[in-house]
């Protein structure tokens, strides 16, 4: 028979260990819109979405945008060349003006391809504040007095004494951005303002300072293609992004769902809310704070000095489009029709394709139909506000998607 | 609705009480004779259960870390900042932010100090806290100044105040009534504008006592803005207490009520500097915060009913807390285009073109042209309620020829919170912030609301020289989410959790003077009502080794402690990730360990002049145990072994004072090391820690008897700041030098 003192203990001890055994326990309901839907119901095969848009779409865009990079080198060291040649009289115009003309139709062919790269922003080119993104076009950030600086600094190889390293220079200085300026300027004279303005610069001939720039393009460019490079080897191998995301769910991946994965393919196609709609069409049209204050502002268009504004949101539009339908594959357009949508799905490659047929109707450049039809541009908005609106609503509801942040808010 | 609810949950509550006191009644008494207990003892009685910890100076038989800072000690350096209390306190870790304590950061034992939100905040034994489950942050605090006491309790006997048992309770105790008449004005002046007028006068006139007492406090404030303006605050605090003493044959009762007001408006922000300006002038503001303003009003109905036998007592506590705050600050950058949060611009202003020219923006040197550099002001606009009953039973009995302390209790609560949040989107324009004509628009509209009902039991024994206790905690919590946004009334989640947390502990008596103790509990957090059920509560098994010495004139505690966290659990605030989304984050298994040391001792210089001497110590390391990927701003890219952020290895305090009849010298000095500001890598503070900050502060008082007493103070006596802390956007300052004189008249 146990004594007392030993009955208290025995009975505190057993209330505790008994006590002890009851654990936490959590029940819950919650409405149809609470937080967001895991997945979608369908057995449509997500991954199969996944890996024709990495292989299909944007992988192919990232290599031919190395290549383009690459021919844009090319081009830019006959430019120098014949800027050389020419300053030493030893070439005559012509030569000169084909060379320029071949450099800036090489810029464009990069920045064309590049703009659809825009569209596909996953991975490499979203780390640390879009770091590589802008080091290859850090619009709308531009900096051409920065430009003009770093001409002299390349060109002396010195920068407060250390020597001059593109890689370590600011994006707005370097980049499409600034050979746009390199390349396309009628004007020799530099763009500071301020105190601080190019050394010597203003004692220089014209055909001096156009050697100097093209080689500081030439550099430029080599930078660009360097970091197309990096792009292409921070997507694709075995340790890619596009690798990761074609794991998506598997043992070891970055995404614990396919449709985490899913949805941040869904999160690049929103450029087109963000950047296209707000920033190519509704800032120089007024709709939002310019450098003009609200009114129609030229001087806010993408990339003004090539007059290669609208060709811009074209490939913006195409890359949207090719992301949309998955070209010859499967695409979010085929998730919808699986979805029971296919209502969004016809709409939403109708609406795009009235926006990218009103883009490439522009016989004139963005800049000058803002001032002679601006009527045009307020439809190529609507239009693109058409395709916006599609992709914030009915598209993201019924593929069970979450909305960037940057696109939670109508800015309209 | 609320009241109606509540008006049952009261009839339930007082009905388990009476059960409660009507059995102890029956075993009470045969025993029962002539009861003689004078008005007095009473009033100790009631005042003791106002506390939680006793003011026993011989050895505590606590079985558990319980610190007790009376009025005595608080008297000593008059502190209005909480931080600068709790300093003392061995296992406090804090993170400071506006340098006053207006809102403070605190956590116990490696818990995470944001808002406080991971400890129990108590005045008076009831919960402060806006909303203590609905919303644990504690935007609200109560006046540090008109505090008699505060108690930090942690261990087991934490499971005796939940909801949050993983780190331990916080307990601020008002003034009691005083037994005669009795009064008191202070009135002080220093640095920075600061000013104070305190006074309170109280008296019992037969069986009725009551007590009045006002605090207001401003200061100008240290920061400078740029472009000129205020940055300091204004506060006031009232409260009035009504109390009846019924002495009865067989029981003694009191019957207090307690009414208080308080409110703040305090041009307070969250913006902070980028390292290099905080290097050239620690106290610049920026111009973009000068629009930021908290105002905040707290009002506060507690009716309390004690009773008391020859072996048991019973406290009763209703209770109403109503606060509503808004505070319009700057959120950020209103981007699209272009995207970056303050937190990255001020990490590296240099970084980009774009950090550059933001960093310019918010200084006011370049004007917003871009509609993504307007910047965004939210009016987080909030109302909290916080209502309950609660009953704490004490009962010594003899129970199997052994003697049992038994303590048991039931509350109700009930609170809630509903967000009006709203945005304004400004122009910096000529170093001004200017409102750019669009409407305001509406943020987070919803509400979060929790009826919970908490039990706990609690036995202790004494076996010869062992004191042993078990008890149980059981939180059963109804908690609801509603977004209020118009046509969202589909987005709701209704979540239940049930939980019982066991405790045991053991105390054993070496001699009259030491002894040691022994404590396993378990931890829990609760999750907030609209937390997806998939994030987990945290949950931690808690053990504590130690043991006491104290003869009278010497004192020593030495405690080490575990906690064996399985899931740890964190979420976002503006003060720590800068957005207001309260996305919480589970974080696996982590361990804290460490060790808490106080000792003090006395020594007599003089007949008249008495040196006294104390110290704490914490030592405290911590670890995730296992590697994982977090959105969780704090933590980031974590691998096993990382420490948590916000937690310093080392923190000393060593307090010296001379005290004679008439004067008194006071000096503490405070230690307090390096922290990191985030866990792992990936997140943009990775790397990062605040500085290791050595303070001193002094105050010497000197009293000219029936004149009154006169005393000067210096906070941070050499003017020492260090960067605190980054979060929620850069450097923030420690509180500067400042010096403060002031006058007390009591009567």
């Amino acid at each position: 028979m146990l004594s007392q003192p030993r009955y208290s203990l025995l009975s505190i001890a057993l209330t505790a260990a008994l006590l002890s055994g009851c654990n936490e326990s959590t029940s819950s309901d919650a409405g149809a819109d609470y937080g967001n839907q895991d997945n979608t119901t369908s057995d449509f095969d997500q991954k199969a979405l996944i890996a024709n848009l990495v292989d299909g779409v944007i992988t192919p865009t990232f290599e031919q945008f190395v290549s383009v990079s690459n021919q844009q080198v090319s081009d830019i060291n006959a430019y120098c060349t014949a800027a050389i040649a020419f300053e030493q009289d030893s070439s005559d115009n012509t030569s000169l003006t084909q060379a320029s003309d071949t450099a800036q139709q090489s810029w464009r062919n990069t920045i064309s391809v590049w703009q659809q790269v825009e569209m596909m922003q996953l991975g490499p080119l979203l780390n640390d504040d879009g770091a590589l993104r802008n080091k290859i076009y850090s619009w709308p950030v531009t900096s051409r007095c920065g430009v003009d600086l770093d001409v002299v600094s390349f060109e002396n190889n010195d920068i407060n004494g250390v020597p001059y390293d593109i890689t370590s220079r600011t994006p707005a200085r370097k980049g499409l951005v600034a050979l746009e300026y390199l390349l396309f300027n009628p004007s020799f004279e530099h763009s500071c303002t301020g105190t601080v303005t190019p050394a010597g610069w203003d004692n220089r001939t014209d055909d001096d300072r156009r050697v100097a720039r093209c080689e500081f393009a030439a550099e430029a460019a080599k930078d660009i293609n360097h970091n197309a490079q990096q792009l292409l080897i921070q997507w694709s191998g075995d340790d890619g992004y596009g690798t990761s995301l074609k794991q998506a769910g598997e043992t070891g991946s970055s995404f614990a769902t396919v449709h985490e994965a899913v949805n941040k393919l869904s999160d690049a196609l929103f450029y087109i809310d963000s950047v296209t709609k707000d920033g190519k069409l509704a800032t120089p049209l007024g709709l939002f704070a310019n450098s003009c204050g609200t009114s129609v502002c030229v001087e806010d268009v993408e990339s003004p000095i090539a007059k290669h504004s609208i060709e811009n949101i074209t490939r913006n539009l195409e890359a949207l489009d090719a992301l949309f339908s998955g070209k010859e594959g499967l695409g979010f357009d085929d998730y919808l029709i699986d979805e029971n949508d296919a209502d969004t799905a016809t709409e939403l490659r109708e609406r795009i394709a009235t926006a990218l047929a009103n883009s490439r109707s522009y016989q004139t450049s963005l800049s000058d139909a803002l001032v002679s039809d601006e009527a045009k541009v307020t439809a190529t908005h609507s239009d693109v506000k058409a395709v916006t609106d599609k992709l914030k609503n009915e598209f993201i509801n019924s593929l069970a998607l979450e909305l960037p942040q940057t696109s939670a808010g109508d800015n309209d | 609705m609320n009241n109606l609810a509540i008006s049952k949950k009261l009839s339930l509550v007082i009905a388990i009480q009476f059960a409660l006191v009507s059995q102890v009644s029956a075993a009470d008494s045969d025993a029962k004779t002539d009861v003689t207990t004078d008005k007095t003892s009473v009033n100790d009685s009631y005042i003791e259960k106002m506390q939680i910890i006793g003011h026993d100076a011989r050895l505590s038989k606590q079985t558990g870390s319980a610190t007790l800072i009376d009025e005595l000690e608080l008297e000593q350096f008059k502190f209005d900042d909480i931080n600068r209390v709790l300093y003392s306190v061995p296992g406090v870790n804090i993170r400071e932010e506006d340098g006053y304590g207006l809102r403070p950061n605190i956590g116990f034992r490696g818990a995470t100090p944001e808002r406080s939100k991971k400890i129990n905040i108590m005045e008076d034994g009831v919960l402060i806290g806006p909303a203590p489950y609905s919303a644990a942050s504690a935007y609200y605090f109560p006046m540090t100044s008109k505090m008699t006491a505060i108690e930090v309790f942690k261990g087991p006997a934490a499971i005796k105040y939940g909801p949050n048992t993983v780190a331990g309770s916080l307990n601020m105790v008002t003034r009691a009534v005083p037994q005669s008449s009795e009064g008191l004005v202070d009135v002080s002046g220093g640095s920075d504008g600061f000013a104070k007028a305190h006074a309170y006068y109280g008296d019992t006139i037969d069986n009725f006592g009551f007590l009045i007492e006002g605090v207001h406090m401003r200061a100008d404030g240290f920061k400078e803005l740029d472009g000129g303006g205020d940055t300091g605050f204004e506060k006031n605090d009232i409260m009035a207490k009504l109390r009846y003493d019924l002495a009865g044959d067989a029981f003694d009762q009191v019957f207090e009520l307690k009414l208080a007001y308080a409110d703040e408006n305090s041009n307070e922000t969250y913006l902070g500097l980028t390292d290099a300006d905080f290097a050239a002038n620690p106290n610049r503001r920026y111009v973009a915060s000068q629009l930021d303003n908290m105002d905040w009003t707290h009002s506060q109905v507690q009716f309390n009913h004690f009773i008391t036998g020859d072996n048991f007592d019973v406290t009763t506590r209703v209770y109403r807390n109503d606060f509503e705050r808004a505070w319009y600050k700057i959120n950020g950058f209103k981007g699209g285009l272009v995207n970056r949060s303050l937190q990255e611009i001020l990490a590296d202003p240099d970084k980009d073109e774009v950090n550059s020219r933001f960093y310019n923006i918010l200084t006011g040197s370049q004007d917003s042209v871009a509609e993504y550099e307007k910047l965004v002001l939210g009016n987080n606009d909030r109302t909290y309620y916080s209502q309950g009953i609660q009953s704490d039973l004490n009962l010594q009995l003899e129970l199997f020829g052994m003697q049992h302390q038994f303590a048991s209790g039931v509350r109700f609560h009930q609170d809630q919170i509903e967000r009006n949040h709203t945005t304004d989107t400004y122009l910096m324009t000529q170093a001004n912030l200017v409102s750019d004509g669009s409407d305001t628009q509406a943020a987070t509209t919803d509400r979060e609301k929790t009826d919970a009902w908490s039990v706990y039991l609690q036995d202790t024994i004494s076996i010869s020289a062992l004191d042993i206790t078990a008890g149980v905690r059981g939180e059963y919590i109804d908690a609801h989410y509603q977004n209020r946004a118009p046509g969202s009334e589909q987005d709701y989640l209704n979540k239940t959790t049930r939980i019982w947390l066991p405790s045991f502990s053991a105390f054993y008596t070496l001699s009259d003077n030491a002894g040691l103790l022994f404590g396993v509990h378990e931890g829990f957090l609760p999750t907030s009502p609209k937390q997806d059920p998939s994030i987990d509560v945290e949950s931690s098994i808690n053990y504590e080794l130690g043991g006491r010495y104290n003869d009278g004139n010497f004192n020593l505690e030495l405690i080490g402690f575990f906690n064996d966290i399985s899931n740890l659990k964190e979420g976002c605030q503006f003060s720590s990730c800068g957005s207001d989304d309260d996305t919480e984050f589970n974080g696996g298994e982590v361990d804290v360990l460490g060790l808490e040391l106080t000792s003090g001792y006395s020594i007599t210089l003089t007949d008249d002049i008495d040196l006294p001497i104390s110290l704490s110590y914490t030592y405290t390391e911590s670890e995730f145990k296992t590697s994982f990927e977090s959105g969780f701003d704090m933590w980031g890219d974590i691998t096993a072994g990382d420490e948590l952020p916000y937690l310093p290895e080392n923190q000393l305090a060593v307090n010296l004072g001379l005290v004679s009849d008439q004067w008194d010298v006071n000096m503490i000095v405070r230690y307090i090391g390096e922290m990191k500001e985030a866990a792992g890598e990936g997140v943009v503070l990775s790397g990062s820690t605040t500085e290791a900050l050595t303070v001193v502060d002094m105050s010497a008082s000197y009293d000219f008897n029936q004149y009154g007493l006169v005393y000067v103070k210096a906070d941070n006596l050499f003017d020492t700041q260090e960067i605190v802390s980054r979060r929620p956007y850069g450097a923030r300052p420690s509180k500067p030098q400042q010096f403060q004189i002031g006058y007390q008249y009591r009567f």
